[in-house]
């Protein structure tokens, strides 16, 4: 199977006040297709690596690849493109517009790629809704809605464009045992189905788990690389 | 068109702030086409009142000459010049009045009744009997009446500067707006005139009406070459006023500094609080981008903003401008005899609207350029 991700001796510094790294030559290679986990102490740049994964940030040093295409040399309107088509983030706070209802959000990345959304995808962005379970609430504005439901429709926004590697980070860390139990069922879900690539940042072991390979960060390094 | 929804979609889901700019925008244009509108208007009347009972363009003897002959030749090349509207023979001379123990010094004018209406509208300016109808009438000026206490059938004797005598019978009272003229001017036929000067046929000079007085110069200019090898000189009322015309212009250049100031410091407000907008929503903004929106279309959420902020503004204050300046003409009109006149110039109008728009563009040019500044990590990674 190809990579889906491929960093090689990624660094990150943060130049303020006091030069801290925060990432040390990181080597990773994710597969196409897989469902894997980060997992690591609070600091140890379990979110700094997903956003350099997601071209947010960047490296200070390496190379990174995404679905085979060097991302560190493209312009910013090449990564929006790539952001736009390619990932779906789904962030540790949920990040919805309050300007719009959950089924508008839903339907963003697709507007932003197309500039109008047909029948097709909104009855596409309907049937994801419904399979987060929020019909009853999808036009509600996303402050009308609680913190799991929002969520859940960051989750269903981050699906909208079919992308082919979804990052997430903390997605459930605001939600109960029972909520997060079916987002997990959800993602797998959407894995097995579409051959989504997942790359989910947790601190609960027991999610962490259920994934394919658990990654973990100590200190800016991959300390553990786990096949499960 | 996704950046026009959202940027739809930011005004409308915060109504009372867009209301508050489109308002100020309004009041802003609302003075400026009021002010604008108010100074054009007051200017065409104060002109209209100021000369359209005034020769425009005058044609006299040449410096060593006293006369004009072969006038009728002369009015006739005249009268097809471009923007000549009026052309009207006149015998001018001064003579006093002897009245007792007073005398006044006056100008006998002689006119033709028929052509000098069309620049002196003597037919609505006599207020009391008519214009003279033989060469024996005269119609005087409302001060000079008051002064002399004549009226309608009286009669007047006039001395001419070869000391003779005529008697002239008041056959009405007129009134030209201009004390100057009502003490000076007495008005008789042209044929009258020419007898009590023994001027034959001559006359002594020929005046005019312009479609434009702020290009009587050039008119003159005209009407010198139309008359070519003639003994005359012509002049024009723009260079024998220089000062009115300059009071004009200053007069008018503090109306357009008013009025830039008054759009600038609109323009002003709304650049600000555009910018504010864009830290109201850099939340979003940081979203967008996390979601793959260009930094260009993120730019064009605050230029469509500003556009749809200026296009409010622009038709709330065009309304606004025009109501006010329609009521203050009103209130004015009810309160007495005014100048100025309440039409309205509809150009103008759209240009002010235009300008307003334009400006409120201008104004996001800002908040949009430093939209694209944004980072969305900086949104992400704070929350
Ligand atoms: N802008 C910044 N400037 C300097 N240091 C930073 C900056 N952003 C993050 N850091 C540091 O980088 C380190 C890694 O941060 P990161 O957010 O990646 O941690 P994390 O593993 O995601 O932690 P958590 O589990 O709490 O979310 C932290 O020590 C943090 O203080
Ligand atoms: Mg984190």
């Amino acid at each position: 199977m190809a990579d889906m991700i491929n960093m090689q001796k990624v660094s990150k510094i943060y130049s303020g006040a006091i030069e801290t790294q925060v990432l040390f030559d990181i080597d990773l290679k994710v597969e196409e297709g897989s469902f894997n986990s980060l997992v690591g102490q609070s600091g140890s740049g379990k979110s700094t690596l997903l956003n350099i994964i997601g071209t947010l940030d960047k490296a200070t040093k390496g190379t990174v690849e995404i679905a085979g295409q060097r991302t560190d040399t493209m312009t910013k309107d090449q990564l929006a493109s790539l952001r736009n088509q390619s990932l779906g983030f789904i962030f540790q706070f949920h990040h919805l517009l309050p300007e719009f209802t959950a089924r508008e959000n839903v339907l963003m990345p697709y507007l932003i790629q197309h500039g109008k959304t047909t029948s097709e995808i909104e009855k596409r962005a309907d049937e994801l809704l419904g399979l987060v379970g929020l019909d009853a609430v999808k036009n509600n504005l996303s402050t009308e809605m609680s913190g799991g439901q929002q969520q859940r429709a960051a989750i269903a926004r981050a699906l909208i464009n079919n992308p082919k590697l979804i990052l997430a980070d903390e997605p459930t860390g605001n939600l109960d045992t029972d909520t997060t139990d079916s987002v997990y069922r959800l993602l797998r879900q959407i894995n097995e189905e579409y051959g989504t690539t997942f790359l989910i940042v947790t601190h609960d072991r027991k999610i962490a788990e259920r994934t394919d390979r658990i990654i973990m960060v100590e200190d800016g390094r991959i300390e553990l690389d786990l096949i499960t | 068109m996704v950046s026009f929804k959202i940027a739809l979609r930011f005004l409308k889901s915060s109504k009372m702030q867009t209301l508050l700019i489109m308002m100020g925008l309004a009041v802003g244009i609302a003075v400026q086409i009021f002010v604008g509108q108010l100074l054009t208007n007051l200017q065409e009347g104060f002109l209209e009142e100021t000369t359209g009972n005034a020769s425009h363009v005058t044609v006299f003897p040449a410096e060593d000459e006293i006369i004009i002959d072969n006038w009728e030749s002369k009015v006739a090349g005249i009268q097809n010049i471009d923007g000549i509207t009026a052309v009207s023979p006149a015998v001018d001379s001064p003579a006093l009045i002897v009245k007792g123990s007073q005398s006044n010094s006056i100008l006998v004018r002689g006119l033709d009744m028929t052509q000098a209406e069309a620049i002196y509208e003597l037919a609505e300016n006599t207020y009391e009997g008519d214009v003279p109808t033989n060469d024996t009438q005269v119609l005087v000026g409302k001060e000079l009446a008051t002064d002399l206490t004549l009226s309608v059938g009286d009669g007047l004797d006039i001395i001419t500067p070869s000391q003779n005598t005529f008697t002239l019978w008041v056959s009405g009272i007129y009134d030209l707006g201009s004390a100057i003229v009502n003490e000076r001017w007495i008005i008789v036929n042209i044929a009258s005139a020419q007898s009590i000067y023994s001027l034959g046929d001559n006359i002594t000079s020929i005046e005019t009406q312009t479609t434009d007085i702020f290009t009587t110069d050039s008119t003159a200019e005209e009407v010198a070459a139309a008359l070519g090898n003639s003994p005359i000189t012509v002049n024009n009322w723009k260079d024998d006023n220089p000062d009115f015309f300059s009071a004009l212009a200053s007069q008018g250049a503090s109306s357009y500094m008013i009025q830039t100031f008054v759009l600038l410091s609109v323009v002003i407000g709304i650049a600000s609080i555009l910018s504010i907008t864009v830290v109201q929503k850099s939340r979003q903004i940081g979203i967008l981008k996390a979601m793959g929106i260009k930094d260009s279309q993120a730019s064009l959420i605050f230029l469509y903003q500003g556009l749809l902020l200026g296009i409010g503004g622009a038709i709330m204050g065009v309304l606004l401008g025009a109501i006010l300046f329609y009521g203050f003409i009103q209130a004015l009109s009810s309160s007495g005899d005014s100048i100025i006149s309440s039409s309205f110039d509809i150009n103008f109008l759209l240009l002010s609207g235009l300008i307003a728009v334009i400006a409120s563009a201008m104004a996001s040019l800002l908040p949009a350029i430093k939209s694209r500044k944004l980072d969305p990590i900086e949104v992400i990674r704070n929350g």
